[in-house]
């Protein structure tokens, strides 16, 4: 079995690589030192009451600081962990921040497999999809970090990125030229996981690749693996405003990230986990983006794929993307 | 010496197998990528040795559920279709019609195609749509009552129920809308599927899309990583 492959059997591969890595035998460590953490903010709950109320702010952001230093992968968190994790991150927001975020770490949704599929015919290169992924997915403003890519192809150059152009600003459609988005495939064999040294990258249960935006240490190596180029890595801080801020997120998305981590399209996790649709199929004004269960065989992303002539970029490489494009 | 025999067992061994095994893989080798398995879904479907539904007691339900997924197309009013063996809900037109009912103003029916319009009925309404062909109002619309619809067929329909008079010239398209390939499913991909109707993305009388510029754009790479 694969190592993507992830199994939460007893005795799996996944399971022997986490009793063998050293996340286990530092655990002993790790508590302790978080049990310290534990003491030390409780002696700054008792120095706040007893006066010292300019420090308490300090003291609970030193607290929140070495619960994030020693936060563990997220893969190998207990539910618990899960949890503590998400409120450490709703906390610091509401610290520094007006108002609340929310975010969840809800795992994913048995028997469901997500799958695209994208009308080449139906796009007209609006880009209401890059605007709404923008929106909903808190990535950096400052840099313009898009996840997705609407390539404007001229007719004749085949069906391909090659000759297409991801930059035009121009009345659309243009005429004799098609459209074609590519972002994140959510492919089933990954390439870009493998390489990942520390595994902060992975597939999860319903098909999407994820990061663990804490755990990732920006060495850029996804990013090269991905034959797709749907990586995307933040150079500098990443900035939204706070209004613009989308508040509800999740872990494994549209969380804020920081400085010098990777990130890419997870199909809007924190939307379709709640079974809604991603971002850019319901901005979509075309109806060009198809979204669904694979696993359900009346879904209409399986009408589409049952009934339709698909494809899907750079097959011949074995990485399975879940993302087809298809024509009237 | 002693190894000539064995490798011309082996080649004749081999010369019998091959053929054998490619009939038995059905007429050649199978060329399919990714290892051959079939379709990705029917990888991980119910039941399937990598699935992690395995896990669980029992099958997986479908269609899956999934908690309070409703929400998404909550205050969405509805109406139930059923076409080309399809069972889904179509957002109704009702809440989007902004001079309904029709008879308020045609109570009289509407007029003759060749009568003079007069000025201002209707001045946001522009009719490219088959105009070359030579298409009227009363070419969908039922004179006396405008807001029943009938087309080339002869049939009958409610606004509510404007693809079955679409579906008269453009089958295809409509094919493709109930079975999920064309069109917009709304809110959620969980739960009872509701669509749009064609009229939500369409204008009926003026059914293309616009030119216009993009909603926002990719700059140019600039020292990115692309």
């Amino acid at each position: 079995m694969k190592f993507w492959k992830k199994k939460s059997e007893e005795g799996s591969i996944d399971e022997s690589i986490a009793r063998a890595s050293a996340f286990e035998r530092e655990f002993s460590r790790r508590q302790l030192l978080g049990l310290l953490g534990v003491a030390g903010a409780g002696a700054a709950t008792v120095a706040a009451t007893s006066g010292c109320g300019g420090k308490a702010k300090a003291v609970e952001d030193a607290a929140l600081d070495w619960e994030t230093f020693f936060q563990g992968n997220y893969r190998l968190m207990t539910e618990a962990e899960k949890r503590d994790t998400v409120k450490r991150l709703e906390r610091r927001w509401q610290r520094d921040h007006a108002g609340r975020i929310e975010v969840s770490s809800k795992d994913a949704v048995p028997g469901v497999l997500y799958g695209y599929a994208f009308n080449v015919s139906k796009c007209k290169g609006y880009m209401d999809c890059v605007k709404a992924c923008v929106e909903e997915n808190n990535t950096d403003r400052d840099s313009a970090m898009q996840y997705i890519r609407i390539f404007e192809v001229e007719e004749g150059e085949g069906l391909g990125l090659h000759g297409g152009d991801s930059h035009f600003f121009h009345e659309v459609p243009a005429a004799g030229h098609f459209y074609m988005g590519v972002q994140c495939f959510q492919c089933d064999v990954p390439p870009c996981t493998k390489v990942c040294p520390v595994g902060a990258t992975w597939r999860e249960d319903d098909g999407i690749v994820v990061v663990d935006y804490d755990w990732c240490i920006g060495c850029r190596y996804c990013e090269a693996a991905c034959p797709y180029g749907a990586r995307r890595f933040n150079w500098s801080e990443p900035e939204v405003p706070d209004d613009e801020v989308n508040r509800n997120q999740h872990y494994l998305g549209n969380r804020l990230r920081s400085k010098g981590v990777v990130e890419k399209c997870t199909f809007c996790i924190q939307r379709t986990r709640e079974g809604r649709l991603p971002a850019c199929a319901e901005a979509c004004p075309t109806g060009a983006r198809v979204f669904g269960n694979l696993l359900d065989p009346d879904s209409e992303i399986r009408w589409v794929l049952e009934n339709k002539k698909v494809f899907r970029l750079k097959e011949e490489l074995g990485t399975e993307p879940k993302f087809w494009y298809f024509m009237d | 010496m002693r190894r000539a025999p064995r490798s011309a067992l082996l080649r004749a061994g081999l010369c019998l197998l091959l053929p054998a095994w490619l009939l038995a893989a059905g007429c050649g080798p199978d060329l399919e990528i990714g290892g051959g398995h079939g379709p990705v879904w029917e990888r991980h479907g119910p039941g399937h040795a990598d699935d992690h539904a395995d896990d669980h007691a029992g099958p997986v339900p479908q269609p899956v559920h999934v908690p309070a997924a409703e929400r998404w197309t909550e205050g969405v009013e509805t109406v139930p279709v059923e076409l080309d063996g399809e069972d889904f809900l179509v957002a109704a037109r009702g809440p989007h019609l902004t001079q309904a009912p029709c008879t308020r103003c045609h109570g009289e029916g509407l007029p003759a195609a060749t009568a003079p319009v007069p000025e201002k009925a209707h001045w946001d309404v522009r009719r490219p749509h088959g105009a070359a062909a030579g298409l009227t109002s009363a070419s969908c619309h039922r004179r006396d009552d405008p807001a029943v619809l009938v087309g080339p067929s002869g049939r009958e329909v409610g606004l509510d129920h404007a693809y079955r008079l679409c579906a008269d010239c453009h089958f295809q398209q409509v094919e493709d809308w109930a079975g999920g390939a064309h069109g917009k499913q709304v809110g959620a991909w969980a739960g009872e599927r509701v669509v749009e109707s064609c009229a939500a993305c369409h204008d009926p009388h003026d059914p293309g899309f616009p030119h216009r510029l993009p909603a926002t754009f990719a700059p140019p790479p600039e020292g990115n990583d692309e």
